[in-house]
Order: C-alpha cells, then structure tokens, then sequence
C-alpha cells in the first residue's frame, strides 16, 4: 500500500508544479498596434441616412483583448456612436456600420481602440476623418 | 464499498416507477443563468459512492448547470453586460472489473448547452467528449468481522477530444467557447476514492484532477481539481436500500489560455468553488438511481463576474 501513497503523493507534488501557469510577459507597447482602415477613407464624404460601414483590420504582436469603434462630432467632441468586441487573438478584421442620421455638417471622427491584454485600461487609438453634411 | 450493500433488495417491480421520478426530477427546471466569460466550466466528472454489490454496472446521468455571468465593458468599465449560460448533460457510463482488482469505467456525455450574451441564445447540442478511467483496488477491508470497513481505490484515464469544437468561433471572440459540446483537447485524469464504514454510518472522500492539454487552435482550459466529501447512512427496509448522504464538494480550476503557444493566459477565467451537497441513492435489486442537488455556498469564478448556480445530478444504474 505504501508505495500507492507515494505515488498519490508524487502526484500530488508533480500536480502543484503542473499548477504553476506561465504568462506572456511581453512589455505593452501601443505603437506595435496597426489598424488599416478598408473603410471608410480619410476624407470620405457621407450625407445624412448614409450607411456608413466600419471595416478594419487590426493587428498586435501580442493579444489584443477587444477593439472598440467611437464616431465622434469634431466640432463639439459629442459621440454618436459606439460598439465593441471582445477577442482573444493577435489580428481581428473588425466591422461595424452606422447609419448617418447627423443633421448638421460637421467632420466626424471614425476611432477605432484597441484594448491590448496586459493594459486593458489604456486602448491604443486609431483613427480617420470623414464628412458628413445633411 | 463492496460490502456496503452486501445483502440487497429484492422485487424489481419499481423500476419503472424510479425512471419516472428520475425523468421528472431531470426535468425539473430552476432559474437558468449564465456565463459568458472563458473557462467557467468547472465541469465535474467524479464517481462518488459506487455500488460494490454486482462488478459491472452500466448507468444514465442527467446533469444540469447553469451559471450567470456579468462582463465589464472595455469601454466602460462601470457598463457591465449580462450573460447566461445553462447546460444540460445526459450521459451514459458504466463500469466494468478486470479480475477482482482492477475497474474500467467509460464514460460518453451528450451535450445541449444554451447561452446567451447580449440576449442573442445560442445553442449547441452534440456528443461531448468520451472518457476512460482504469482505477486500482488499492486496498479493501470488508471482512465480515471488520468493524471498520474500507476500500481504497485509484487510478487515472484519459478525456478524448470526441466532441463537435469548431475552433475558436465568434462566440469564442466574445467569450463563451464553453457552448461547444467537445473541448478538441486529449485530457488526463487521476482520481483516488475512498469510502470507510462503521456499521451504517459511512465517509466517502473522492479526488480527481483533469491535466488539461492545448486544442488544436492552443486554446487550453484550465486543469482542474474536484474534491468531496460525503457522509452517508445505509438504511434498508424490505426490498429497498437507501442511501441518504450529504457533504461538501470543492472545485478549483486554473486560468485558461486563450493560446498556449504563446502563453496568453486567461486571467478572466478559473477560480474555485465550494459545494453544500445532498442527495440520496435507491437500490432494488440490480437497479439503482441516484440525485444529488448541490449549491454552491462559495465561489469564486473569473474574478467574481461568473456566478455558478445551484447544480442537479440524477442518475439510474443497472448492475449485472
């Protein structure tokens, strides 16, 4: 019977080293995020009831724990819409859309922020500019 | 164990009575929430008390899960949004001796799992992941004239990857690959179990650990512990035996990793809990059933946003 006990209590040992678990430590570094717009274009024009379609592709050299989409007014920093997605991966082709239903002429900011795991509290941000008139 | 139920029930007349109650009490449903985030799935896999009376015995089990689930947005962290997830698994198992010393058990669970984040469900239905278990009769003092009567039993097995995993999904973007039916990974499990008796009155302590390996994607759940403890009382009247019985069981499940190659832990995901547990099992001759509710009396789950909710556990036995 003893030598059951002791192999219960090698396992046991062996189980706690298992228990040990590794982490990427890799320094956060927010310049090593891309984001390549598809759409829409720096500059692009939309009018009002526009369907505005958000397409990137992000990218990290570690994992990026979400990406978030804000479509801000310029003029007045006012946000007209957001969304965002979780992920679990170190590319993500991301895609929204928006129907324009801003009344007034303004330039809208398209930010695209990539929250990376490790510092999820600071996002990267990217981001382009377009027009919108009514 | 064998020799608590050495002298047994006749009359197998009741047998259909106790698959109607155990088919209504797998049907009974509780309040079904969720979880949303990775690695909740404390997933529990343990014998527990074993009729030792005939050697082999084949079995259905019916287990309910549910937990809920609230996920801090990235971009509001003070914006939390809800998920469930519930799971209902129907199994079949069975248990077959190779001499006098050592036990084959198999197991093959279907699964169908519902879960919803952002009120969209999502179901996943499909046969999960087969396991086999070999255990060793370490030792056993059942002699009639024991006063202390005792089994040791241990051993080890492995969860093949049988189930449907399609890969890391949408749904594994946003969090919730426990819908899958299958985990895509080969596991390996140890397990020991013990039982001591004095006249009717007995202790079951059973453990089991799950060395979980990485899919084929490097998504790798966490290894996971499950412990219990169960006091049990052995009644029998005419050709009924029943075994009321009550205890604790602990769970502890370590982080995932989204990908193991790179070692992306999942720090959202893991954690421990501890069940308050009773139940009782019925035997009539060569048939037995089996339920057992537990609720969880402390938990801590994906740093306390996944809530385990109360879990029910029905079986029925053949022994031949």
């Amino acid at each position: 019977m003893n030598k059951y006990i002791k192999s219960l209590v090698a396992f046991a040992l062996g189980a706690c080293v298992l228990s040990c678990q590794k982490k990427d430590n890799t320094p956060v570094d927010l310049s090593k995020v891309t984001v390549a717009f598809i759409s829409p274009t720096q500059g692009q024009t939309y009018h009002q009831g526009d369907t505005i379609n958000i397409n990137t592709n992000v990218a990290y050299i570690g994992e990026i724990a979400g990406i978030g989409l804000q479509i801000i007014d310029s003029a007045t920093d006012s946000t007209l819409f957001e969304a965002d997605q979780d992920t679990h991966t170190d590319h993500f082709n991301f895609s929204s859309s928006w129907v324009d239903d801003y009344p007034t002429a303004t330039t809208l900011q398209v930010k695209i922020l990539v929250f990376v795991s490790n510092n999820t509290a600071v996002p990267a941000e990217r981001s382009v500019y377009i027009k919108t008139q009514p | 164990m064998a020799v608590l139920f050495n002298t047994f029930i006749q009359n197998t007349k009741h047998m259909k009575f106790l698959i109607l109650i155990t088919a209504f009490i797998a049907g009974l449903g509780y309040n079904a929430r969720a979880c949303e985030l990775c690695g909740c799935s404390a997933s529990s896999q343990y014998l527990g008390i074993l009729p030792e009376f005939y050697k082999q015995f084949i079995g259905v089990q019916y287990q309910y899960t549910s937990f809920t689930a609230k996920q801090p947005s990235l971009m509001d962290p003070s914006d939390n949004e809800s998920a469930y997830e519930f799971n209902s698994t129907y199994q079949v198992w069975g248990r077959y001796y190779i001499g006098n010393k050592v036990q084959l058990f198999g197991f093959l669970p279907y699964h169908m799992n519902t879960g919803a984040d952002g009120g969209t469900a999502i179901k996943t239905n499909g046969i999960g992941d087969a396991s086999v278990l070999g255990n060793i009769v370490v030792f056993r003092r059942d002699a009639d004239t024991a006063v202390w009567k005792q089994t040791l039993l241990a051993g080890g097995g492995v969860k093949l990857p049988t189930g449907k995993y399609t890969g890391v999904t949408t749904l594994d973007e946003q969090g919730l690959p426990n819908v899958q039916a299958g985990t895509g990974s080969w596991d390996f499990i140890v397990n020991a179990n013990y039982t001591i008796r004095y006249q009717k009155v007995g202790l079951n302590a059973d453990a089991s650990y799950t060395m979980t390996t990485a899919n084929k994607v490097d998504y790798k759940y966490g290894n996971r512990l499950n412990t219990g403890l169960l006091a049990f009382y052995w009644w029998q009247k005419n050709n009924v035996s029943l075994l009321p019985q009550a205890g604790v069981r602990y769970e502890y499940t370590l982080h995932d990793y989204d990908n193991y190659e790179h070692k992306w832990l999942n720090e959202s995901s893991g954690g421990n809990i501890v069940f308050a547990t009773a139940g009782v099992q019925a035997y009539i001759k060569r048939y037995g059933a089996k339920v057992m509710y537990s609720i969880p009396v402390s938990q801590h789950y994906a740093n306390g946003d996944v809530t385990v909710q109360p879990r029910l556990e029905t079986s029925l036995f053949f022994l031949f």
